[in-house]
């Protein structure tokens, strides 16, 4: 089925050589029956084409055959050139995206370099449930002070009844008190409750370092494996420029142009 | 002429049976070669060049038209040299005329029973014909020269330029149209017999 109708240029030109189908032929000629002009330029192109049929015969003006020396004289193509043009392609492609990965993707990984520091030192902060129990203990080691710790209701504060140092430091009190500050909400009135240590662990978010983000396993790229990449880059480079040479040279052997 | 005898010959290297086959075709492939390269130098050096190709690429022939390979041949060693002369445009070293136009060496083109007025009308008429086809692109070129100067079918001309027929077809319309009004403005100095209404037999 054609889907495009030929111009009414080309249909006369088929007509004129015999190659349009019946129905095709039938519609033209009713066409140039009623069209003047058409006709017209029906005759036109049959004067061209009665021209150019007369064109002289040409002779070739001597003989073309060959010698052994024609032949000979230009070594052909060899034969594996067919695979070394494929190779050269695709070592040009490996090296594009090879450079397009070392400069693109290579940057955002190394950047991630910074992000497990963080959380590596996180479980160092408490490394069993015992520590739960200890005092508050800062990465440079230093107790807070007391009024910096959340002060749990009914027990006073200030100067009015308040508990001294001693107790507030007490395993179950520290405790009772990382268990408001972490799980419970601050409105909820203070009940004393001497908590086993044991019962610390699960409830102090910060106990035990199961609950802690675990170290993200080494999966980018280190100083090593940089180097070997950029190894494989100016390997692949040399190799698709030595490639290249390769081509130009035996194209420019056999007097392909 | 035995030709599948020669072909076969020719494949397994006997250069005296592909010699042959040159001189039965060399008319064919320079004539084809002249309509495309407008000058019989270039067309014979696109011709050579051709047969040499052909006989080194003999292995690829894989039957069918002789004929047709062999033109492809000649046509895409035709397009070679036409890319290669617009990188380095030649000047032509055939003398001129007073009217500054070539002397086409009437060797290749004299008919020993022709009489000097039909030489010189035969000559009148190429020089017009050619003038107006080095006027198309090659593409449009090769399709009339094959088509309407050497007289190949629809489908001889697609399997030698490797086009679709429907290609063939228009590309075949719009280069006659081309020479239909490239042919008008040289009408009056066609030979009296193209003036008159009416075909005229060959």
């Amino acid at each position: 089925m054609n889907f495009l109708k030929p111009s009414p240029l080309e249909q006369l030109s088929a007509y004129l050589d015999g190659k349009l189908t019946p129905r095709q032929r039938a519609d033209l000629e009713t066409q140039l029956a009623a069209n003047p002009q058409l006709r017209a330029d029906l005759e036109a192109l049959r004067r061209t084409r009665t021209v150019l049929r007369a064109a002289p015969r040409l002779r070739a003006p001597r003989n073309f055959t060959l010698t052994p020396q024609m032949v000979r004289a230009r070594p052909q193509l060899p034969t594996f050139y067919p695979y070394l043009r494929w190779s050269t392609a695709l070592t040009g492609i490996l090296v594009f995206f090879i450079l397009l990965g070392n400069h693109l993707v290579l940057p955002l990984t190394t950047a991630r370099n910074a992000a497990p520091m963080l959380t590596e030192s996180a479980p160092m902060l408490l490394e069993s449930p015992a520590d739960a129990a200890a005092p508050l203990r800062l990465p440079t080691d230093e107790t807070p002070p007391a009024d910096l710790l959340p002060v749990p209701e009914g027990m006073g504060a200030g100067g009015g009844g308040g508990t001294a140092p001693d107790e507030f430091t007490s395993p179950e009190m520290l405790t009772a008190t990382i268990a408001i500050t972490a799980s419970e909400p601050i409105s909820q009135p203070f009940a004393v409750a001497a908590l086993p240590p044991e019962d610390t662990a699960p409830s102090a978010k910060i106990a035990g370092d199961q609950n802690l983000p675990q170290p993200i396993p080494e999966t980018f790229p280190t100083e090593q494996n940089t180097q070997d990449w950029r190894i494989l880059e100016i390997a692949l480079v040399l190799l698709a420029v030595f490639q290249a040479i390769l081509l130009w040279y035996y194209r420019w052997r056999s007097g392909a142009h | 002429m035995n030709e599948p005898q020669l072909i076969a010959d020719a494949t397994q290297g006997d250069l005296d049976a592909f010699n042959r086959l040159v001189l039965a075709y060399q008319d064919l492939a320079f004539h084809q070669a002249y309509r495309m390269m407008g000058d019989p130098d270039s067309a014979a050096d696109a011709v050579q060049e051709a047969f040499i190709s052909a006989y080194t690429k003999l292995s690829t022939y894989r039957g069918g038209s002789f004929k047709a390979w062999l033109m492809r041949i000649v046509t895409n060693a035709c397009y070679d040299e036409l890319r290669r002369r617009k990188r380095r445009p030649t000047t032509p070293l055939e003398p001129l005329t007073n009217d500054d136009e070539e002397i086409e060496s009437p060797r290749w083109m004299t008919d020993p029973g022709e009489t000097p007025e039909d030489r010189a009308e035969r000559m009148q008429l190429n020089h017009a014909i050619q003038e107006c086809l080095n006027d198309l692109s090659p593409d449009f070129r090769a399709v009339v020269a094959l088509v309407d100067v050497q007289g190949y079918d629809y489908e001889e001309a697609s399997g030698i330029l490797s086009a679709p027929l429907g290609t063939i077809k228009s590309r075949l319309a719009r280069a006659r149209a081309r020479l239909r009004d490239c042919l008008q403005g040289v009408w009056e100095l066609l030979p009296d017999a193209f003036r008159l209404s009416g075909e005229r037999v060959p």
